[in-house]
């Protein structure tokens, strides 16, 4: 196993993967000897009233992993192709482009932490200082960007 | 044997440690002192809490009287309480226990401001003065609150729309 595949499986049994796991804000929707390199799929969870399903499937390609950033595309894991652009989540506010169809074909997020739109996006490093990808992070910050986007703080929760 | 999550002073990220339901406190704080996360020796001074409670397990009860189970999140803090203070279009503070989730804090905030539901959506907290550094919602808030100053300062803040 090289070294990029190795720190990635490590990272999946670290406590930061794991609590989301336990959380269910995350995981795999195998066995993590499943995947297939460099490809892992991960699942997201997500607002049912952005996702009926309440999850979205995530197809990452992480070679070079934690030096270059992750990119992931939405995924049907049915059919194991891209999830078809008019099931991607529809958004509002700030992260309403996150999951654009009309850029790259839909084949990643627009996001800073995403290895295909950081390029030509450097002004992000100082608009995202917090999401835009260093090899610091982990695959974790990646989801949680993603889990942030898909589950907004709502007033009904405010009043928890 | 079961893992906890094991949340302190010394970063965002918890840790799973190893432990027996029948080991005692004091005994569950002396393994985690083996990974130096207690910031030095195990005493009395080292408050434990399990996650979102305000108050502290006593060092005598065994894992299993607290009702500490496997995977469950507990926070090392010589601090018992965190003074918070949040900065948006003013300022606000409140006390809560170091076990406090983000997330909680976060709520706290937006109704302290009393922000509508367009407005909190898309809400972070971030280190005053430190931007850079997003609080993720299941951090606990005692992990940003150094040892000897039982307080954190943190600015309430939306993101600018991610475009091109």
């Amino acid at each position: 196993m090289k070294p990029d595949q190795s720190l990635f499986m490590a990272h999946l049994e670290g406590a930061p993967f794991q609590s989301g796991v336990d959380a269910g804000k995350w995981g795999l929707p195998g066995a993590a000897t499943d995947i297939v390199w460099p490809h892992p799929i991960v699942w997201v969870a997500a607002d049912p009233k952005i996702m009926p399903q309440g999850r979205i499937f995530l197809c990452f390609t992480v070679d070079n992993y934690p030096v270059s950033a992750p990119t992931a595309c939405p995924w049907d894991v049915g059919t194991n192709a891209k999830l078809g652009g008019h099931l991607y989540p529809r958004l509002t506010g700030k992260f309403q482009r996150v999951f654009r169809t009309d850029w790259n074909g839909g084949n990643s997020l627009y996001a800073p932490c995403d290895r295909m739109a950081m390029a030509g996006h450097e002004q992000w490093k100082q608009a995202y200082p917090y999401w835009w990808w260093t090899a610091e992070f982990t695959i974790v910050k990646y989801l949680g960007f993603v889990h942030l986007c898909l589950n907004p703080i709502r007033d009904e929760n405010a009043a928890a | 044997m079961i893992e906890l999550y094991v949340h302190a002073q010394n970063g965002a990220d918890p840790k799973l440690v190893k432990a027996s339901e029948e080991s005692t406190i004091t005994e569950l704080l002396q393994i985690i002192a083996t990974t130096g996360d207690l910031g030095g020796k195990v005493d009395e001074e080292i408050f434990v809490f399990t996650e979102d409670s305000d108050e502290p397990v006593e060092h005598h009860r065994k894992l299993s009287e607290c009702e500490i189970r496997h995977r469950h999140h507990i926070h090392c803090h010589r601090c018992r309480k965190v003074q918070v203070s949040v900065f948006y279009n003013g300022e606000h503070h409140e006390t809560f226990g170091p076990a406090t989730t983000v997330k909680r804090v976060l709520k706290w905030a937006i109704k302290a401001f009393k922000l509508s539901p367009t407005d909190a959506a898309d809400k972070i907290l971030v280190l005053k003065g430190h931007g850079s550094e997003e609080l993720p919602l299941d951090a606990h808030i005692g992990s940003f609150a150094q040892p000897h100053h039982c307080s954190v300062e943190l600015s309430l803040t939306a993101p600018v729309e991610v475009q091109g």
